[in-house]
């Protein structure tokens, strides 16, 4: 080795030590008598584990990258990751929370193959493992975080959907309470007719008959109501391929009376039947607080004709459900907020704010879809694309 | 699995005849290592288009029993290589190499490690010879699946195709299988295949 050679090795911020197979040591540069405190002259001659402190495992690995490094003319690794370190220096200066010893990367380059020369490059990786660690507790910390947020989140969003329901719930009394009206009515009335009909004797089997089959018919079509309503608030079981034409239907079933009642004419088109997959009765809500609200806009502003036209378009991969009505629409400068939690225009005790946007949350997250809304020629225009099932 | 090779049945003897000399003696090595006799079966050898990577790698990846180790390398080659072994291939490794039944997480990356620098090496190193270029390794990493998973255009745009060796090591009572990537740039393949000896 020429003077200039042994200088530059002598200066390199790295432990070079160079060994035979017998690990006899021939070369130790300054960083290793810096660092180990062992002098040149003292190492020269040892066997590497006799100048410094390795452990008999570490030893072993040693031995054995040696072996791969000379038979396959590769330089072999022990990587601070897995092994930590091979001579164990305690640490001085460098003040860490995780090591007590310097975390080493060791590289094994073999010199030459004839005399069998070993370079072992030693670096100091504690900075860096210090710096992973710290980076993994962080993640570590910041993985916690975001799960308890999540949880939040999810907790806030059910109460959400639970407060929306009961919002909800009140819209839906008001309709059993227009929907029973009537055959309340007519079963008083068939009730009422018996004494009469019994003064005139007119009870015998025919009457009977009729007058049991006439009230069966009043009463299941009240009991298909309640069903209808049971459905509508169940808890989400399972995720299903439903379609959406039918699902609107059941909706304007449910809500049929209570237009009937304010002169607002539902018209529903379609050309073709679609079907998505998701939570059936989530969408129905969503189209639920949509007709809600269209109503209640229409009911505001009054006009001489209330209608709300419900179609479906078929646009290849989705398909796109659109509701107008004629309500006046949605003023520019509070379009781009409706669908934020708790924003209502509605007067003080009548909506929540909560409706269109758990309409989005449900549109958004949970059935993959998006959903936007325009002014109309006569009112607003929500405009929902679902992913469809082909 | 859909893939595309892109190696005709002649550069495709080559190059597994070449991989093969090279894992003869990283065989010894590795025998010499857990002290049994070794013998790596001839691999087997594809090479893909970079864009069907993800489709390749997802048939060997996806359970936490895969271990996943990363060498990046620079030579006339310049890419990264992949190693994929089972954990419980990694663990039997480890039991046959530190001789005891109950072996620790650190023991059985450390083998994980030292097999992928000996197989990368090993293979690599022999290719890169064909070029008559040296190579320069760094030390292999474990590392997540993800992070192979989510290569993306921005970290794939240096490389065009990808090398795929399967391979077998077989020792005296255990069978070990496993899978090398490796990510190659723009015209490294006819570097490579140049050295298919002329009629």
């Amino acid at each position: 080795m020429t003077q200039y050679e042994f200088g530059v090795i002598d200066a390199v911020d790295s432990g070079i030590v160079i060994i035979d197979e017998e690990l006899n040591i021939r070369v130790w540069n300054g960083w290793m008598e810096m660092t180990t405190g062992v002098n040149r002259n003292d190492a020269i001659s040892k066997k590497l584990h006799e100048a410094v402190d390795i452990e008999p495992d570490k030893l072993a690995t040693l031995l054995r990258n040696i072996n791969t490094s000379i038979k396959l003319d590769i330089i072999t690794f022990m990587p601070p990751a897995t092994h930590g370190y091979l001579i164990k220096t305690p640490l001085k200066n460098l003040f860490s929370s995780f090591y007590k010893v310097m975390q080493q990367e060791i590289k094994i380059i073999p010199l030459d193959a004839a005399s069998k020369l070993i370079s072992i490059h030693i670096n100091d990786q504690t900075a860096m493992m210090e710096s992973q660690k710290m980076l993994e507790l962080y993640n570590k910390n910041l993985e916690q975080m975001v799960k308890e947020e999540t949880e939040k989140r999810m907790e806030s969003e059910k109460a959400l959907m639970e407060q929306s329901k009961m919002a909800l719930m009140g819209d839906m009394i008001q309709a059993i309470a227009h929907q029973w009206r009537q055959p309340l009515n007519a079963l008083g009335l068939y009730v009422q007719d018996i004494p009469s009909a019994y003064r005139a004797g007119e009870i015998n089997k025919h009457y009977i008959d009729k007058f049991k089959v006439e009230t069966m018919n009043i009463i299941q079509s009240m009991s298909r109501t309640i069903d209808d309503f049971r459905n509508f608030f169940s808890p989400n079981k399972s995720k299903q391929n439903f379609c959406v034409e039918e699902a609107l239907a059941d909706t304007l079933r449910i809500v049929s009376v209570q237009m009937q009642n304010h002169f607002i004419d539902v018209n529903f088109e379609y050309q073709k039947k679609h079907f998505i997959n998701g939570y059936k009765n989530e969408l129905e809500q969503v189209f639920l607080n949509l007709i809600s609200n269209a109503k209640d806009a229409m009911l505001e502003k009054n006009p001489r004709e209330m209608f709300i036209n419900i179609t479906t378009e078929d646009k290849d991969k989705s398909i796109a459900i659109h509701f107008e009505d004629n309500g006046g629409g949605i003023p520019e400068e509070i379009a781009s907020r409706i669908f934020e939690p708790y924003f209502t225009t509605k007067e003080q005790g009548k909506g929540t704010g909560i409706g269109l946007y758990m309409s989005k949350e449900i549109i958004e997250r949970h059935l993959k879809g998006r959903i936007n809304v325009s002014n109309g020629e006569h009112g607003a225009k929500f405009t929902i694309e679902l992913p469809q099932i082909i | 699995m859909s893939k595309k090779e892109l190696l005709s049945a002649l550069e495709e003897d080559y190059l597994r005849e070449l991989i093969n000399v090279s894992f003869g003696l990283a065989a010894s090595i590795i025998g010499d290592m857990l002290n049994t006799k070794a013998q790596l079966m001839i691999p087997k050898v594809g090479i893909y288009p970079i864009d069907t990577l993800h489709t390749v790698v997802e048939g060997y990846l996806g359970s936490d029993d895969t271990m996943l180790i990363k060498q990046f390398f620079q030579s006339v080659l310049n890419g990264d290589a992949y190693f994929m072994l089972s954990k419980e291939d990694a663990t039997k490794l480890a039991k046959l190499l530190f001789k005891k039944d109950d072996v620790d997480e650190k023991e059985i990356e450390c083998i994980a490690i030292e097999l992928t620098n000996i197989l990368t090496s090993a293979c690599i190193g022999q290719i890169a010879q064909m070029s008559h270029s040296r190579t320069i390794f760094l030390p292999p990493e474990i590392i997540k699946q993800e992070r192979l998973l989510s290569l993306g255009i921005e970290e794939l745009r240096n490389f065009t195709q990808f090398m795929l060796v399967e391979t077998k090591l077989n020792l005296e009572s255990e069978g070990i299988t496993g899978q090398m990537l490796i990510l190659i740039g723009e015209g490294v393949l006819s570097i490579i295949l140049n050295g298919i000896p002329k009629e």
